[in-house]
């Protein structure tokens, strides 16, 4: 086990962002933290960091830490070289020459000014520093965010790449299709607390959806309106096959609406 | 700390560049300065008796009377705070605000950010303090004029506390707030309203200019040492509450 979260609480006030979750990932897993906007992602990530302070709850760490932060801010005045170079002189166990190798596979210039790269440009940057450290977890949030097709693929196999040298990843994103790519097992978050966790193959087994009378309920996640049903996803092999997808908008939609019945 | 120096590296340049421009514009022209007070001589001088400072205009012939209120007890002290308000207001609150903060503190300890940042600003700015006022040592020795060095070293003492204390109060607002704005308009602004209020007799301990700018030092010869013990201890007060709202800080 390289991270255990154990009954994580995080509040900001009166509002609970991250409230009771627990989960583990294992060494060389590639563990996905999926959720909507405002689920408590971050806030999870941030505390297993140490930037934010925990309300309660137990966080293992077994090993070192690399992070990519979902907002991809880096020193504006300096070059794509300093930043290298200042970037090796505070970090642990920094490959500058995996570090050069990266960004030119990416076709990024050293003597450009950070402050004059696009954001895709700066996200690609970041992603080289985060990953030409040699750590034991990387914790990913949106690693892909704002990149183009191309890049996107390049990325996720760099990520598989981590894995395959029996690195952990965790790992957060918005886009469903490029989880289902490279996970092994997902979480899915809303409104601070983890609705669904397993394997991704098992969470997509389990699933299916059916439809019933308007007045009728069901142990499920209310998904779609029709005009004389409703559609739901249950925990059941029963119904039509569902893709992740709308699995997770069933679920989260569920949660939000209160629609979902247990 | 690398980081730290090459971030401070345009600011430090630019205060040594206007420093040295301050002194080469008062320095050499002693006589010039001499010059205008004669000619102005009846209007000055009736100012003068006003104020009290009759003994002053004539004193200023002297080299050592003339750098000391001129440069240590004028323009280079009065630019001490202000140096320290400028070296020390983007530490922690820039990397907030542009945030590269969790950039730093997912590769380095809290402590070593915090303790970089401020050895950083005290390094570079009590550097520019030693060259500022060692600067009529220097220039006296090549003009081969007669300085009373003494008094310059006492002067540095001075001036590296006031230093110390207003880098101190400016990093606790630095770390306080979230922008660089508000940090430069707290510091600033205490500056002014601590040194207002210093004109009141009762309150006259709060101007910390009259301290930096060394009165006591051109009448006594001494160093202030209460009020250097004083200003130092207030000083290492606020940047350990600076240490620790850093380190409970969210980021």
């Amino acid at each position: 086990m390289i991270l255990k979260v154990e009954g994580l609480i995080k509040k900001y006030g009166n509002l609970t962002a991250v409230n009771n979750i627990s989960f583990e990932i294992e060494k060389g897993e590639i563990f996905g933290l999926l959720g909507p906007n405002g689920a408590g992602k971050t806030s999870t990530l941030k505390c297993i960091l140490g930037l934010r302070k925990k309300d309660s709850g137990n966080i293992y760490l077994n090993g070192s830490v690399s992070y990519l932060p979902e907002k991809k801010n880096l020193y504006k005045s300096f070059t794509v070289e300093k930043m290298i170079e200042i970037t090796s002189s505070i970090t642990n166990n920094f490959s500058k020459n995996k570090a050069y190798e990266i960004i030119d596979n990416f076709n990024l210039d050293k003597k450009t000014k950070i402050a004059n790269l696009s954001y895709g440009m700066l996200t690609q940057l970041y992603i080289a520093l985060t990953i030409s450290q040699d750590a034991d977890l990387y914790i990913l949030d949106e690693p892909t965010w704002g990149l183009d097709p191309l890049m996107r693929n390049n990325i996720l196999n760099l990520i598989r790449d981590l894995s395959y040298n029996g690195k952990s990843v965790l790992y957060t994103s918005h886009i469903l299709a490029e989880v289902e790519k490279i996970t092994d097992r997902i979480a899915i978050m809303s409104n601070g607390e983890i609705l669904e966790m397993d394997y991704l193959d098992d969470i997509k087994r389990n699933y299916s959806a059916i439809s019933l009378p308007k007045d009728k309920k069901t142990k499920g996640y209310l998904w779609k309106k029709l005009e004389n049903e409703n559609i739901w996803i249950v925990k059941s092999n029963e119904g039509e096959p569902v893709t992740i997808d709308e699995i997770f908008e069933a679920i989260v939609k569920g949660s939000g609406n209160e629609k979902r019945t247990i | 700390m690398k980081k730290e120096l090459y971030n401070m590296k345009i600011r430090a340049l630019a205060i040594l560049i206007i420093t040295l421009i301050l002194f080469f514009s008062i320095a050499p022209f002693q006589n010039v300065f001499l010059n205008l007070l004669d000619e102005n001589k009846a209007v000055i001088e009736s100012y003068a008796k006003k104020f009290g400072a009759s003994a002053m205009l004539s004193k200023l012939h002297d080299w050592n009377f003339y750098i000391f209120t001129q440069w240590f007890g004028k323009n280079f002290g009065q630019m001490i705070p202000i140096f320290a308000i400028i070296f020390a207001f983007p530490l922690f609150s820039r990397e907030v605000e542009n945030g590269t903060m969790e950039f730093l503190l997912v590769r380095k300890s809290r402590d070593y950010v915090f303790y970089s940042k401020v050895f950083s600003s005290l390094i570079i700015g009590f550097s520019v303090v030693i060259i500022g006022s060692i600067l009529p040592i220097i220039y006296s020795f090549f003009t081969g004029k007669d300085f009373f060095y003494e008094y310059a070293l006492k002067y540095i003492i001075h001036g590296l506390i006031g230093f110390w204390f207003w880098n101190s109060v400016t990093v606790f607002f630095s770390i306080f707030f979230n922008d660089q704005v508000k940090p430069i308009l707290s510091s600033v602004g205490l500056l002014a309203i601590t040194t207002a209020l210093g004109f009141l007799k009762p309150l006259k301990w709060l101007n910390t200019y009259s301290y930096i700018l060394g009165g006591k030092i051109l009448s006594e010869g001494k160093i202030n040492w209460i009020y250097s013990e004083s200003l130092f201890v207030i000083g290492g007060f606020i940047l350990l509450a600076g240490y620790y709202l850093f380190k409970n800080k969210e980021i």
